[in-house]
């Protein structure tokens, strides 16, 4: 595939902080891309270098293979739709989406008909003469989206698109937007500070942290396949738990955590015997053995007590004891006509069944703690 | 009832105190005023009356409407002067000056001016522009004049640029207020939207402080067009606006019902002035939104 954007070493300085540091990366033609982390890692600053709205320190920025580093936000064909939809309050929905088109060179009555038809595409066409004070925030948006769109841009910016929506809004607004990315085979680059949206939304997400990138994948290599406890920590709930390794031999790496083990697959890894290293175990990977239920030979067993339940709905959330410092939550579904009341009670003994392969095993160890999984 | 009765004792004991003041030194001085425009005079005396005379003297004597045209003209020209200094001062204080304590700085610093009298403000002009005055000592020592140069003083001019100077503060208050205000988003969208610098200040920097502006205009012309001391100080013959004239009904002619009258006209040009910048004002924040 092609890059439409590339970013060599950007490095972007504000008075006492790096936003950005070294950063480089390839963005594909007609991706949704999302920039993921937390506020202040930098995500927004190098989105705003990819408008023009910033310039780097050093570094440069390429645009179809044209180096747009230094050229203001009017000269690159690159739009941004901005976090407060920052429509303009004086202009009616249609001025503000023809805004600067005449100066663009668009004839008057191509204009005219390219603004119904932007009004059409987000379905607000009886909204035209309005105030951007007499719409809802959905319909501003739409409206933000109309006024970059109808540029024709070669890359769509999105500042944290759903941050001014509330969470039903939200969903749906997030399954609108990928269908318009799809429909317009557009590259789009998102930035957002919800891994919800950025999983739900993106070909690929780049998680950022303290102005570097962390990791750059699609969703799924993201969530199985996390490359540092940052990454695994920050996309869904896990498990990271501190446990001793025993015996390292071929694919397979032993590990003591609590009264039990821990056998995980060990993906090239190789720990010294003896060292501590974190293990990620996402929640709805872990099984309760429930009416002797079995699982395979080659799975974990762990035995444990249920110290709390956490009732979710359509699925249920256990703490349990395994006799080591943390306990271990894993999420257990709720999808059998029994429901909750097939679940033993809290302080009753059970078996856990862990899929070594879904286990993935840090050789560093950070102080990511076992907080707000449940 | 009980209740309901202390309550209103509650909302008299607040309220009577404002309500008192209010009547006695803002409300009844109107009404006497209104009502003694309408006595008829018969020097040294005014006598208890009601006729339209003094108005209609007002009117048909052509030196009234020169003064009160006079004193529009002037008022204009201060705002007009006010605002072409204002303006750039102020966006440069809020879009150029970064750090916000700098800002807040020279903010102060146009301000202040306000906090010292305005007789000795007015004084300092004639200091300036005065044969023997600064500005003349300035152009004779770099040599573009011989010698002193009278124009400066005692004349219109010399009244606009006072006046402006003394009325600045009020036409920047509003405009800062406004241009703070402005989401800087939507000076980055309009540039995302392929117009530059000029083209972003008077699609969207100028439209959305037009409410500070006319909220600038409408202090710096009222209080211009009833200005008193800068024509006695620096404005020399032929300079006499509507508050000179007054004062001179009221105090050497001792002839009330003129006063009044005038005080009258004056009046309603300004509340005239205040409804309609309020009215136009409004449209302007419904925009905003």
């Amino acid at each position: 595939m092609v890059n439409i954007v590339e970013i060599h070493n950007l490095t972007k300085t504000f008075p006492g902080v790096v936003a950005v540091d070294n950063v480089s990366l390839e963005i594909r033609e007609g991706e949704l891309m999302t920039m993921l982390g937390p506020s202040g890692c930098g995500k927004t600053t190098t989105l705003r270098m990819i408008g023009g709205f910033e310039f780097p320190d050093t570094g440069r920025v390429i645009l179809e293979g044209e180096d747009v580093t230094r050229l203001p936000p009017y000269k690159r064909r690159v739009n941004m739709m901005f976090q407060d939809f920052a429509l303009f309050p004086h202009l009616t929905v249609e001025k503000n989406i023809a805004y600067g088109m005449r100066v663009a060179g668009m004839a008057k009555a191509e204009l005219v008909r390219e603004v119904a038809r932007m009004l059409e595409m987000i379905e607000l066409p009886d909204k035209a003469k309005n105030l951007p004070s007499e719409l809802s925030n959905g319909q501003k948006q739409r409206v933000a989206l109309a006024r970059a769109l109808i540029r024709r841009p070669r890359v769509l910016l999105l500042d944290e698109p759903m941050s001014a929506l509330d969470a039903k809004l939200r969903e749906t607004m997030q399954v609108e937007l990928k269908h318009l990315h799809e429909k317009l085979g557009l590259t789009f680059v998102l930035v957002t500070h919800d891994q919800t949206e950025a999983l739900v939304m993106s070909d690929r997400v780049v998680v950022m942290d303290e102005g570097r990138i962390a990791q750059v994948g699609t969703p799924i290599e993201l969530y199985d396949n996390p490359a540092t406890p940052y990454v695994a920590n920050f996309l869904g709930t896990s498990n990271m738990v501190v446990a001793k390794v025993t015996e390292v031999s071929g694919e397979t790496i032993v590990t003591e955590y609590g009264s039990g083990t821990i056998r995980v697959a060990a993906q090239g890894k190789r720990p010294a015997v003896g060292s501590e290293v974190m293990l990620c175990i996402r929640p709805e990977k872990v099984r309760v053995l429930l009416n002797g239920q079995d699982s395979p030979e080659s799975f974990n067993r762990l035995d444990g007590v249920i110290a709390e339940q956490f009732f979710h709905g359509a699925s249920v959330h256990l703490a349990l004891d395994v006799g080591a410092a943390t306990s271990i939550v894993i999420q257990h579904q709720l999808d059998t006509a029994e429901g909750q009341a097939a679940l033993p009670p809290a302080g009753q003994r059970v078996s856990l069944s862990i899929d070594p392969a879904s286990i993935t095993l840090f050789e560093e160890v950070t102080a990511y703690g076992a907080e707000d999984r449940v | 009832m009980s209740q309901s009765r202390r309550r209103l004792f509650g909302f008299a004991a607040l309220f009577a105190g404002p309500a008192v003041w209010w009547g006695t030194v803002l409300l009844a001085p109107y009404a006497i005023m209104f009502m003694i425009s309408f006595y008829s005079k018969q020097f040294p005396f005014m006598i208890p009356d009601f006729q339209f005379g003094n108005y209609i003297h007002l009117v048909s004597d052509p030196q009234y409407y020169l003064v009160l045209s006079r004193s529009l003209k002037i008022a204009f020209f201060v705002s007009v002067v006010a605002f072409f200094l204002s303006y750039p001062l102020t966006y440069f204080m809020v879009f150029k000056v970064k750090s916000p304590r700098v800002r807040l700085l020279l903010y102060v610093a146009t301000i202040i001016p306000l906090w010292v009298s305005y007789l000795l403000r007015a004084y300092t002009w004639k200091t300036i522009l005065g044969t023997e005055g600064i500005l003349n000592s300035f152009l004779i020592w770099i040599g573009i004049v011989d010698e002193p140069i009278q124009l400066f003083l005692y004349n219109q001019f010399a009244m606009v640029i006072t006046m402006a100077y003394i009325f600045t503060p009020f036409m920047v208050m509003p405009i800062y207020a406004a241009l703070e205000k402005i989401p800087r988003s939507l000076l980055e969208a309009s540039k995302d939207l392929g117009i530059g610098k000029f083209g972003t200040f008077f699609r969207i920097t100028l439209p959305l402080t037009i409410p500070g502006i006319l909220a600038g205009f409408t202090f710096t012309f009222c209080l211009a067009a009833g200005d008193f001391i800068s024509p006695q100080l620096v404005g020399g013959p032929y300079s006499n606006m509507i508050a000179n004239v007054v004062a001179t009904q009221y105090g050497i002619a001792n002839d009330w019902p003129m006063g009044s009258a005038l005080s009258m006209v004056m009046l309603f040009i300004v509340l005239g002035i205040i409804t309609l910048s309020d009215k136009f004002e409004r449209i302007g924040r419904l925009n905003l939104g």
